[in-house]
């Protein structure tokens, strides 16, 4: 009824352990209630060579004859192991920790402290795919204190825990023995550790890349507002002022360059934009408030229109047939204050006579007396 | 010239662009002048069914919008024109409503010949 345990480890890449393994063999411990140890060989001589070492010390696990299950603990080089890989048994896996299963296939497990049980069965084998001692000995661990120096596996009693049927640890044996191929593990990091340091180094990028992409948004936001505030439109610097190409006064290009103070010209779509605009208000203006139905002679002032302007390209008389007349009413209309509105644009002799602010208008006329070139232009 | 211009209306950007018409704003008066000379003229033709006040207003509202090209006209370092298309005159059966603005002196103080058009002037025919 006592079962034989063994307990098969690979190693694909610590080959200084297994090296160590073949300068200091494993007591082979006499009794058939020891387990036997399985240690593969050096993957490159041989992939299905193994090496076979009992557990070094007894106990090597408690036999607990109500559940007829068999559990020990594990350690390599007294410290206890704390990544598995499963191999067999194949379907229920082993069972660790607390109600925990592995199984051959599920990704290798971490754990602190490993109690492992399986059921008693002659010829009961449990095959890891790969192993990795902890670094650091657990604290509920008790260090075996007569180990001999070297030895690789050891196993100490544990708690009890539940059972494997034995059926199924039957079948997985032969599973394994007609010839599973044992695949190889490095013994560095953990699956999780390579995917949390991934995660991070993700997180830390994005972090990163989101930083710079604000401190360029916040420039170029700067220097939006700046251009904003100006209500300028950008405009290409070869029509922008370059101090070389006005001859209007002597001061050194160094005024413009360095001192930047004067801003960029409109494009030409914002001046013919609202032109444009300003045309079509009047045009809107008229076919929405006025009507064309008759309208007495007897309320047309020929003085009003003598005051629209004195160098109308039409006669009074001429723009009050026109106004009188239905189908030519809208016309004159539009006309007249298109009239108004532009010989108002322009700067005046008479300040009261523009649509410029007051200072504005006084000081352009002060500057362009005596100057008829700019009159009527500007 | 056209430097004073645009250095006058960079100065003058915070009362009369950026917060235009404030109560203390010298146009107020030009344009309530304006508006008293076109209402005289437009008042007759008004359409009863349309609120007369808010014609008024819609007036107005076009004025300061003149106003307010007239200085951005005034701000740049371009000399202008409006072309009132003598040609087309009442004689020829056509009516220019709308003149064309042109650019006669470009930002660099150039003379512009022949005048750059910025917009076309709108001429409508005289059927009656």
């Amino acid at each position: 009824m006592i079962a034989r345990c063994i307990i098969v480890f690979l190693f694909g890449t610590t080959n200084q352990l297994a090296a160590l393994e073949k300068k200091t063999p494993l007591p082979t411990m006499a009794g058939s209630n020891q387990p036997d140890l399985k240690i593969r060989d050096t993957p490159s001589v041989d992939p299905m060579l193994w090496e076979t070492a009992t557990l070094a010390l007894p106990p090597a696990y408690v036999y607990t004859a109500t559940t007829g299950s068999f559990e020990t603990q594990l350690s390599w080089s007294n410290t206890p192991l704390t990544n598995f890989d499963v191999l067999v048994p194949l379907t229920l896996g082993i069972k660790y920790g607390k109600d925990l299963t592995l199984k051959p296939g599920d990704p290798a497990t971490t754990m602190g402290t490993v109690a492992l049980s399986v059921a008693q069965e002659p010829n009961l084998q449990i095959l890891f795919q790969s192993v990795v001692a902890g670094v650091t000995t657990s604290t509920g661990i008790a260090p075996s204190s007569s180990a001999t120096p070297g030895a690789s596996v050891t196993s100490t009693p544990s708690q009890p825990s539940a059972s494997v049927p034995t059926s199924e640890t039957a079948a997985s044996t032969s599973a394994v023995t007609s010839g599973s191929q044992p695949k190889t593990t490095n013994g560095g990091l953990s699956t999780g550790a390579t995917a949390g340091i991934a995660v991070g180094c993700l997180a830390a990028g994005a972090l990163l890349a989101g930083l710079i992409l604000w401190f360029c948004w916040r420039r170029r936001g700067s220097k939006t507002q700046y251009s904003d505030t100006n209500t300028y439109a950008l405009a290409s610097n070869e029509k922008g002022f370059s101090a070389n190409a006005i001859p209007l006064t002597g001061e050194p290009s160094s005024a413009y360059t360095s001192g930047g103070g004067l801003p960029q010209p409109l494009e030409d779509k914002a001046i013919s934009g609202d032109v444009s605009k300003i045309s079509n208000a009047i045009k809107n203006h008229v076919q929405s408030y006025y009507h064309t139905s008759h309208v007495s002679p007897g309320l047309i002032d020929c003085d009003d229109l003598q005051a629209l302007g004195s160098s109308l390209p039409i006669s009074v008389g001429t723009l009050t047939t026109l106004m009188g007349n239905a189908a030519t009413r809208e016309i004159a209309l539009r006309f007249i204050i298109a009239w108004v509105v532009v010989s108002k644009i322009q700067p005046s002799k008479d300040p009261s006579k523009s649509l410029l602010p007051s200072e504005v208008a006084q000081c352009y006329q002060a500057i362009t007396t005596g100057d008829r070139g700019y009159q009527g232009m500007w | 010239m056209a430097h004073w211009r645009v250095m006058t209306a960079e100065l003058m950007q915070s009362s009369y662009v950026r917060n235009p018409f404030s109560p203390s704003d010298s146009r107020h008066a030009s344009i309530q002048a304006t508006l008293a000379t076109l209402d005289n003229v437009l008042q007759p033709y008004a359409d009863t069914r349309m609120n007369n006040g808010e014609r008024k207003r819609n007036l107005e509202e076009l004025l300061k919008r003149v106003a307010l090209f007239a200085f951005t006209l005034f701000s740049q370092p371009s000399a202008w024109k409006f072309e009132w298309q003598e040609e087309h005159g009442v004689t020829s059966g056509e009516l220019c409503i709308f003149p064309a603005l042109v650019q006669v002196v470009d930002e660099a103080g150039q003379p512009v010949s022949p005048p750059r058009p910025f917009s076309e002037a709108v001429v409508r025919r005289l059927d009656a």
